[in-house]
């Protein structure tokens, strides 16, 4: 298994990691990458909501 | 009638465009979830528009002060983009444990399929993937409206940008509104 797919399957799915039930993503619009290169910024992104770096938008009235 | 189906009669009744937190307030009724957040952060529009998981270690940096399950999107996206990413993502919440994505064999199955067209494979997890998309498209559009919409369609008068508009989602995803198979897809969902 690729370096950034193991690290993000570690975290989501591992012992130690979030031991998610469920995890499902919608596709960005360039489908000519890898899947090497989704995990990574899955990985990346939890890192920032780890850290913070997110708005919460739960209640924003979108409409 | 499924869960998504009182999903679906619920949205009937409303008028577009339609107010995300309105399906959300709804699904977690129907769920019996009490709590979902929502949260948008940086993601490479090129490699991921958004996610949902959730997670049974509740001690874990990343959700602590989580309550339930959780949606990522990527801020840059604009917000019909947004709206449709975040109610997608909202109908794996009806998911049957079956479909859950709970391994790396199974992300790596999803992905490897996502990225390549010609996969034949259609894992449990994957069909769910593309039965959401149709999940949440018929939740922004009440069918006696999208019928309306058709007919001025065929007749030309109003564009796929005028309708995206009118409903709040991408204009990428009008065309499936009105394909021939939407009534027999969406008929599928709801029982």
């Amino acid at each position: 298994m690729d370096t950034h797919m193991k690290a993000v399957t570690d975290r989501l799915f591992g012992e130690d990691g979030l031991r998610a039930s469920n995890f499902k993503l919608f596709p960005g619009k360039n489908r000519d990458v890898t899947p090497e290169q989704v995990a990574q910024e899955i990985n990346a992104s939890f890192d920032k909501l780890q850290a913070g770096d997110f708005e919460d938008i739960t209640a924003l009235e979108d409409n | 009638m499924s869960r998504y189906g009182d999903l679906y009669a619920y949205c009937q009744g409303l008028a577009p465009p339609i107010c995300r937190n309105l399906i959300k307030a709804k699904v977690l009724e129907i769920t019996g979830v009490t709590a979902l957040s929502i949260r948008a952060t940086g993601l490479d529009e090129n490699l991921i528009y958004g996610y949902y998981f959730s997670a049974r270690n509740a001690e874990h940096p990343a959700v602590r002060q989580e309550k339930g399950p959780v949606i990522v999107v990527a801020r840059s996206l604009n917000r019909c983009w947004k709206r449709f990413v975040i109610v997608k993502e909202l109908m794996h919440m009806f998911d049957d444990p079956l479909e859950h994505m709970s391994t790396a064999v199974d992300l790596e199955s999803v992905l490897t399929h996502f990225l390549s067209p010609a996969s034949r494979t259609f894992t449990p997890q994957m069909l769910s993937e593309i039965r959401c998309l149709w999940m949440a498209l018929a939740c922004f559009c009440p069918e006696e409206i999208r019928q309306e919409l058709q007919a001025k369609r065929a007749a030309g008068l109003i564009s796929d940008r005028d309708i995206a508009d009118k409903i709040r989602i991408p204009e990428k995803y009008i065309p499936n509104l009105f394909d021939p198979r939407y009534k027999e897809v969406v008929g599928g969902l709801i029982v």
